[in-house]
C-alpha cells in the first residue's frame, strides 16, 4: 500500500512537474506531492527504513522528518485547493493560511519529540516509546493538527464546483482526507488507551487498523491530485478519438476493404501517430457509414458497430434534425 | 485526408464567420451559386442503389437529395453535394440519362443536368474533388471556440 502510494505519488509529481513548467499549474500542488514524495520515500519503500535513519544519527529523527513532510504536504495541498476554489487571496489574510502557521505546527510537534530519551533505530518505534511522556505528547499533537488539517481540506473539498474532473478531482482527494482523519482518531485513541496501559486487545486493533486508513487516505488523495493532470494529458492527446480510431481500424479496415497486411498494419500504427486524430476518426466515420449501405456492404461486428455509433453521435453535434438545420436560413 | 490545394481555396473564398453552421455555409453557397437551393430526403428508389445523394442543377433552381441515415453522415452527403457547386462542376445532362426515374420531379427539360455521390464505384476526379472539399466543410462546421477554463480547473491543472 505504502508503496503504491509512492510510485502513484512520484509519477503525479513528475507529471505536475512538466504541467508547471508547461502551463504554469499549482506549484502548491507541486509542493505538495513532491513533500509527499519525499516522505513516503522515508517509509522505506526504497531505501530501508533503518539506512536513512542512520544518516540521520540513528536516533528515530527519521520518524519526525516523515511526520512534518506529512504534515506539511497536507497542509500545501489544503492552500492548493483553496487557492482553487477561492475568488480571490482573501483567504490568505486567515491566520491558518499563512506561512508561519506550518512553522508553528511543526515547532509543536518537534519540540516534544526533543524531549524524549532518544533509543537506536526501531520499526516499532512508538509502540516501544509511548511509556515516554515526550513521545506520547509529540504523537498526540502530530495526529491531532494532521487530523484537523485533513478536516479542513475535507470540508473545502465538498464545496459545489462546475467543472466534473475538478469535481471528481476533489470527491477523491475528500475521500482520502476522510480517511485520513478516521486514521488520525484511531491513532490516538491508540496512543491515549495503549499510555494509560488499558486492554491490549482493544489497542491491537486499534494499532492495526492505522496503516489501512492512513495510507488509503494517502493513496486516495494522491490519485485525486492525479486526475486532472491526466484529463488534461487525455485532451492534449485526443485519446479518446485515437482510442475510437485504432478500435475500427483494428476491426473493420480488413473486413471492409479487403487490406493487405501490410497496409492493415500502417492504418493501425495511424491511429497512434497521425496528428489529426479527429480528422481521421470522421473521414473513417464518413468511409464505414458509407460502406454499410453499399450493396456488396460487409457485416459490421458488434463492438465495432457501437465505437461506430458513438463516434456517428459524437460527430452529430446540435441534436436538431438535419432537415430543419437545412430549412434555417442564416441571418445576413 | 489532406486538403488539396483546390479545396484550400474555395474554402478561403467563402465569406463565412469565423466558427459557421450549416445555415451559414448553405447561405454561402447559394450566393455563390446564385440560385436557391432546395433540400429533400430521398430513397433508394429515388436515388438508385448504392447512391447516397445528388444534385440536380435547373435553370432556377438547384435540388440537393440527401439519404435520410445517421446525421453526421447525412450531413457529409449534403456537404458533397454543395461542394460540386462550389467547384463549379456542371454535371451530366439530364437528356443523356437512362433511367431517369428519379427525376420525374424536375421534369424532362433542357439545361437540367445532375451529379450524384455513389459509394461503391471508384471516385473519379471531380468526385475526388468534391470529397476532399467535403472534408474541408465539414471541418470548418466542426470548429468550435475553445472554451475557456476556469481558476479551479487551471489551479487543478486541466
Amino acid at each position: 500500500m505504502t508503496a503504491a502510494a509512492f510510485w502513484i505519488l512520484a509519477t503525479v509529481f513528475a507529471v505536475r512537474l512538466y504541467f508547471v513548467t508547461r502551463w504554469r499549474s499549482s506549484t502548491a500542488f507541486l509542493a505538495a506531492t513532491g513533500v509527499g514524495v519525499f516522505g513516503l520515500f522515508t517509509t522505506g519503500v526504497v531505501v530501508p527504513e533503518a539506512t536513512i535513519d542512520a544518516a540521520m544519527g540513528g536516533h528515530n529523527v527519521l520518524h519526525l522528518v516523515r511526520n512534518l513532510c506529512v504534515t506539511v504536504a497536507v497542509w500545501l495541498v489544503r492552500e492548493g485547493i483553496f487557492s482553487a476554489y477561492s475568488d480571490g487571496d482573501g483567504y490568505r489574510r486567515q491566520l491558518s493560511h499563512r506561512p508561519a502557521v506550518v512553522g508553528f505546527m511543526a515547532l509543536a510537534i518537534a519540540i516534544p519529540f526533543t524531549f524524549q530519551q532518544f533509543v537506536p533505530t526501531t520499526s516499532e518505534y512508538l509502540p516501544e516509546n509511548l511509556n515516554q511522556p515526550a513521545v506520547f505528547i509529540y504523537a498526540v499533537v502530530y495526529m491531532g493538527l494532521l487530523g484537523l488539517l485533513a478536516m479542513s481540506v475535507l470540508k473545502v473539498c465538498l464545496r459545489r464546483q462546475d467543472s466534473r474532473p475538478v469535481r471528481v478531482s476533489a470527491a477523491v482527494v475528500a475521500t482520502g482526507m476522510t480517511l485520513i482523519v478516521l486514521a488520525c482518531t484511531d491513532e490516538i485513541l491508540f496512543l491515549s488507551l495503549e499510555f494509560v496501559s488499558t486492554s491490549r486487545e482493544l489497542t491491537g486493533i486499534l494499532y492495526m487498523l492505522f496503516s489501512p486508513l492512513f495510507y488509503t487516505g494517502v493513496l486516495l488523495t494522491s490519485l485525486g491530485l492525479g486526475i486532472p493532470p491526466m484529463v488534461k494529458a487525455g485532451r492534449y492527446f485526443q485519446l479518446q478519438d485515437r482510442t475510437a480510431l485504432l478500435v475500427l481500424t483494428l476491426m473493420l479496415s480488413r473486413s471492409y476493404w479487403e487490406l493487405g497486411p501490410t497496409t492493415w498494419l500502417h492504418k493501425v500504427g495511424e491511429s497512434f501517430t497521425t496528428k489529426d486524430p479527429s480528422g481521421r476518426l470522421y473521414e473513417f466515420m464518413i468511409r464505414a457509414s458509407d460502406h454499410r449501405i453499399a450493396p456488396t456492404g460487409k457485416p459490421t461486428p458488434w463492438l465495432a458497430s457501437r465505437v461506430l455509433t458513438s463516434v456517428q453521435s459524437r460527430f452529430d453535434g446540435d441534436p436538431c434534425s438535419l432537415h430543419s438545420e437545412l430549412q434555417t436560413k442564416a441571418k445576413p | 485526408m489532406e486538403r488539396s490545394s483546390l479545396t484550400m481555396e474555395v474554402l478561403k473564398s467563402l465569406d463565412l464567420p469565423q466558427y459557421p453552421n450549416l445555415s451559414h455555409l448553405v447561405a454561402a453557397v447559394e450566393g455563390k451559386y446564385g440560385k436557391p437551393l432546395v433540400f429533400e430526403e430521398g430513397s433508394p428508389e429515388t436515388l438508385g442503389e448504392g447512391v447516397t445523394g445528388h444534385w440536380i442543377d435547373t435553370p432556377t433552381h438547384g435540388i440537393v437529395r440527401y439519404l435520410p441515415g445517421v446525421k453526421s453522415w447525412s450531413r457529409h452527403v449534403v456537404l458533397h453535394e454543395l461542394s460540386h457547386i462550389l467547384l463549379g462542376h456542371k454535371g451530366k445532362p439530364f437528356d443523356g440519362m437512362l433511367s431517369a426515374g428519379f427525376f420525374s420531379g424536375v421534369g424532362k427539360r433542357r439545361g437540367v443536368s445532375w451529379m450524384c455521390r455513389a459509394v461503391d464505384v471508384p471516385l473519379d476526379e471531380a468526385e475526388a474533388a468534391a470529397e476532399n472539399l467535403a472534408f474541408g466543410l465539414a471541418q470548418i462546421l466542426q470548429s468550435a471556440p475553445k472554451k475557456s477554463i476556469s481558476k479551479a480547473e487551471r489551479v487543478f491543472g486541466l
